[in-house]
């Protein structure tokens, strides 16, 4: 099975996934299991790449951004130095352990101060401040740095590997993703940003976002034609491809044309503003609306013209996870765009409003045993490989 | 964030756009939390109200603010910027929802805003 994911030729798509991944259904053991949820922080979220978010973030000297990351225990700060380089670090002191920043998200300073001594760092994660220094008997700054973690960027996307001696590259990790977008995402700004923590295994959620089925039940007023259907897949060695296309008779809202018209750029129909990268339609689907590229293990991005919206599906347990949303779009010249944009970031929070309220109900299901399986269609191929992919990395990585 | 909306109602709006001044205390909000939350608790009627004064006049709104560089938008201006915003939000009941909220849904408090949409 595991040589069998992709073929010789390139990724499997919707045409030939089933005849190489087969029809059984799934199991939902993954979804409840602690034993599982252990295996998923030992062997995976603590030894592969992890994106957490755009190097636009952080764009200036002393901006951090801090992201907790619940399964692997531990708070990380990344952080933009005056030599201009992006470094991760553990969020946590020299001194007696303490997490340093304690709020999610990005911030600025000179300095990161633990609160509970003073004890101060610099943005090279350098120990630079001890109150009463001269207390502390054979004792050196230059050995009490912060805990760094390896952290590398591909087109902007920022992302860590908790393991102190990663086992690939980012650029290994990225695999057949790597030379998809080149330069696309320059210069992309977060314009709003969501999150909710939710009483679902992070699989469960990830999977609401790898097929459009549920569609026309769980979004009928928030997205009642548009009906982005899954029209393309590409399954890659770890990351997959969903591709959307919308429905030709969709009578777009007031409010829609009103976007479209002062921000084509949001409009996959219309055209990017940009030019197309390699990565994106390649199929030239010509309803194409969408892609879903799901960054193996807990991360997409959707990109709908110059729109891109960024998801994690961050575990915190077995049964809780902490969804997190990211629009990015190119810089916005004008107050239309701005406006247009925050168009889509109104109807989307309210669009995911809907997926996190089901998922709650899905999750309980599950937990209920009375069902050990699920049962797959074709557009849901996407679950399929991912579960493929998580048990054969889980595997690799024992 | 109080204190700002009581400023943002200070402004008035004058010229082509002076008949919207009506909306600028209720709708005018700084913040997209201020925004999102005035919606989901609003009266539907209100809300249909100032969607159906909105919508006609988009394109010259959008127009008008698009002849400013976004740094050197007056206070007027910001204002009506705000107003824009909160028909997007306006609009979301009204042609999707055709109620303030939806009880299918994550509760409005659950749903965090990590980053202001739209902020100038």
């Amino acid at each position: 099975m595991t040589d069998q994911l992709v073929r010789a030729q390139g990724p499997l798509g919707l045409d030939d996934a089933g005849a190489v991944l087969g029809y059984e259904p799934l199991p939902l053991e993954s979804y409840h299991s602690q034993e599982w949820f252990e295996l998923e922080r030992d062997r995976v979220f603590t030894k592969t790449w992890l994106m957490l978010g755009r190097v636009e973030e952080i764009p200036k000297t002393g901006d951090f951004m801090v992201r907790t990351v619940e399964i692997a225990r531990t708070s990380v700060i990344v952080t933009r130095a005056a030599d201009g380089v992006v470094r991760a670090f553990h969020n946590v002191c020299s001194h007696r352990g303490s997490v340093l920043q304690r709020t999610d998200g990005c911030g600025h300073a000179r300095r990161i101060v633990c609160p509970y001594h003073s004890w101060s760092y610099d943005m090279t994660g350098k120990l630079t401040g001890v109150p009463a220094e001269e207390k502390f008997q054979n004792f050196d700054k230059a050995d009490n740095g912060l805990t760094p973690i390896a952290c590398d960027v591909w087109e902007g996307f920022i992302f860590i590997n908790l393991d102190p001696s990663p086992r690939e590259t980012l650029r290994e990790h990225m695999g057949e993703l790597y030379g998809l977008y080149p330069g696309f995402f320059d210069g992309f700004e977060p314009v709003g940003g969501h999150s909710a923590v939710v009483r679902c295994n992070w699989k469960a959620l990830l999977d609401a976002f790898m097929e459009t089925y549920h569609f026309a039940s769980i979004h009928t007023r928030t997205l009642p034609d548009m009906a982005g259907r899954v029209i393309g897949a590409r399954l890659y060695d770890r990351h997959r491809v969903m591709a959307t296309g919308m429905n030709p008779e969709h009578a777009p809202t007031p409010a829609e044309l009103l976007a479209f018209k002062h921000g084509a750029g949001i409009n996959s129909a219309a055209g990017s503003t940009k030019q197309r990268p390699p990565g994106l339609n390649p199929q030239n689907f010509p309803t194409w609306q969408s892609d879903i590229t799901v960054i193996f293990p807990n991360a997409d991005l959707q990109i709908i013209g110059d729109f891109v919206l960024a998801m994690w599906f961050w575990p915190v347990d077995r049964n809780t996870t902490r969804f997190m949303c990211r629009y990015y779009t190119a810089p916005q010249a004008n107050a239309g765009a701005k406006l247009t944009s925050h168009y889509l970031t109104c109807l989307l929070r309210d669009v995911f409003r809907e997926d996190l309220h089901n998922i709650e109900y899905v999750q309980a299901g599950i937990e209920s045993g009375a069902k050990t399986h699920m049962v797959i269609q074709d557009n849901e191929v996407g679950l399929r490989h991912a579960h493929m992919v998580l048990a054969r990395e889980i595997e690799r990585n024992g | 964030m109080a204190t700002q909306a009581t400023a943002q109602a200070m402004v008035t709006l004058t010229g082509p756009f002076a008949d919207l001044d009506r909306f600028l205390a209720t709708w005018s909000l700084e913040t997209e939390a201020e925004r999102f939350a005035h919606r989901v608790n609003a009266d539907y009627a209100d809300i249909v109200e100032f969607y159906e004064a909105l919508a006609p006049r988009m394109d010259e709104i959008i127009d008008h603010l698009n002849a400013t560089p976004l740094a050197e938008l007056s206070d007027e201006q910001t204002a009506l910027y705000h107003l824009a915003q909160s028909f997007f939000e306006a609009a979301v009941a009204v042609e999707n929802l055709q109620e303030p909220d939806e009880a299918t849904m994550l509760s409005p408090e659950r749903m965090r805003i990590d980053i202001d949409g739209g902020a100038l």
